[in-house]
């Protein structure tokens, strides 16, 4: 089991996505790195970010920030603790979650709506994380 | 947490008299260039007019509406200052309606920008009523609007719930005068926002509770509708269904049909109804194994034997396509070569993978899962993979 948020999770998130080939296939395309913001809730205390490198199928690169203001991204997701662990659940989609309001996205929301499939492969990668929460 | 959005509803024969009723100064009706010449336009203006209500018309509408007519109406909107603004017409007049609402309203945005992500906080300037004159589209109840980039561009699919009407009048008698093919496609449309709502991963029980009952009424009243436009009672059950489906995937959203079938009428100009519907039994088949439960639901309508397996719900579907004179095929479609067929697969397929119709699609297509749907489509072959 590995601690969500830590770098060894998102050291297995990037391991595991490399090796999907249907989010190679949705995201083939896809230009654009991410930071996944997590906003204080229950146990988390503090902002906490994680950025990702994707690019064309791939992630070249991905890390936990020592602050959220540390990189800048094209794109943040954004949402509270407790929604992370659902989305990882499963229990909220990913685009259902953004249109209900649990996430937040900034940056060119069309171009994030032309690559659901890609956004779906992404929390199914993290699903398989055997994930020990706060 | 979900929500289920949709305008308040005045229906029946005559409705398009309570127009008069809204207490507008000034109004701006947006509508298909048809309706300009038929006499629907005159009789709409003349509704409003009772309430003492000034009028200016943007009757410059064409199918598959460019971003470009978009941006000419948001001009004539600034000049006139409308306090009401009705689109009148099907799917694409009362998108273009949304479109220029919203940048009427918001005229620091650009269509992109309409987005669930935006605030738009819109209403501080007119309100939105929406009048159909086809029975399929939806768009009076939805907040979706359909726009292309530019000539056999990408389709913008946008949407914004503040884009949701007002008002739907839905006044039988308008889509009266509709021909059969028209009837045909538009009918067909709508059940296909009925079928993809319920197989959506998104489905709900209210939107489940009007797919269904639209679902009835169109397999029921469709085809009397297209061989007897005269048929009062079919028109009213079939424009009414085609809201009641408008209402329940505007709430749950369709899925990979409506994905290919934007792919197919953006690249290859065919028109809406027929594009989506060539694609709904192909669809049927690749979805059933993800959405056996939910096609389970429409057999208090279609029987169990017809939703226990895909072939049979497929060839229902298919038996009213021909009832209706529609294709059930891509080759049979008319108007598209096979040469042309082949030469624009690598850009449909591109173009329905990137569609958000596939969001809530409950199994979700590889590239070569949907080469392999064209294909299977074009040649009216069953989907087995």
């Amino acid at each position: 089991m590995v601690q969500f948020p830590s770098q060894e999770w998102i050291d297995q998130f990037k391991e595991l996505l490399n090796k999907n080939a249907d989010y190679e296939d949705a995201a083939r395309t896809w230009e654009g790195d991410f930071l996944f913001l997590i906003t204080p809730d229950g146990p988390i205390t503090t902002p906490t970010a994680f950025w990702l490198d994707l690019w064309h199928g791939k992630c070249r690169d991905a890390k936990l920030l020592a602050s959220p203001t540390e990189k800048s991204a094209a794109f943040t997701y954004e949402g509270t603790y407790g929604n992370w662990k659902k989305l990882i659940g499963k229990e909220i989609d990913p685009i259902k979650g953004l249109l209900g309001g649990q996430f937040k996205l900034r940056g060119a929301m069309m171009k994030v709506m032309r690559y659901t499939r890609a956004a779906k492969e992404l929390v199914e990668t993290a699903t398989k994380i055997p994930t020990d929460f706060l | 947490m979900w929500f289920f959005t949709g305008p308040k509803i005045v229906f029946g024969p005559g409705s398009v008299e309570y127009l008069s009723s809204l207490g507008a100064k000034r109004a701006l009706v947006v509508c298909d260039r048809f309706l300009a010449t038929n006499g629907t336009l005159d009789r709409i203006k003349g509704e409003i007019a009772k309430g003492g209500t000034s009028i200016e018309v943007f009757a410059e509408i064409d199918p598959e509406p460019l971003v470009s007519r978009v941006l000419e109406g948001v001009e004539l909107a600034k000049r006139f200052g409308p306090d009401l603004i009705v689109g009148l017409g099907g799917g694409s007049a009362m998108d273009v309606t949304k479109a220029i609402y919203a940048l009427y309203e918001r005229p620091d945005l650009t269509v992109y920008e309409l987005t669930p992500l935006v605030d738009l906080k819109l209403g501080k300037k007119a309100r939105l009523v929406q009048i159909p004159t086809t029975s399929g589209t939806g768009s009076e109840t939805t907040w979706a609007t359909i726009l292309t980039e530019g000539e056999g561009g990408t389709k913008l699919e946008l949407a914004h719930r503040d884009l949701v009407a007002e008002w739907a009048v839905l006044d039988p008698t308008l889509p009266a005068s509709m021909p059969p093919k028209l009837t045909a496609d538009t009918g067909a449309d709508a059940l296909c926002h009925a079928v993809e709502s319920i197989s959506s991963e998104w489905a709900n029980p209210f939107s489940d509770a009007l797919a269904k009952e639209a679902v009835h009424l169109l397999f029921r009243d469709l085809p009397r509708a297209v061989k007897d436009g005269s048929n009062a009672e079919a028109r009213e059950s079939v424009h009414y269904a085609a809201t009641m489906a408008g209402l329940s995937f505007g709430n749950a959203q369709v899925g990979i049909g409506h994905a290919l079938g934007h792919a197919l009428g953006s690249t290859l100009h065919i028109p809406h109804g027929r594009s989506v519907g060539v694609f709904l039994p192909y669809a049927v088949e690749f979805n059933f194994k993800s959405a056996k439960d939910k096609f389970a639901r429409l057999a208090p309508v279609l029987g169990e034997s017809t939703t226990r397996d895909a072939r049979e719900l497929s060839a229902r579907i298919r038996t009213l396509w021909k009832e209706i004179g529609m294709s059930t095929s891509l080759r049979d479609i008319g108007g598209i070569s096979e040469e042309a067929f082949e030469k624009a697969l690598p850009e449909m397929v591109t173009r329905a993978d990137q569609s958000t119709c596939v969001t809530a699609n409950p199994r979700m297509p590889k590239s070569e899962e949907l080469t392999k749907l064209f294909r299977a489509a074009w040649n009216g072959t069953p989907v087995d993979f």
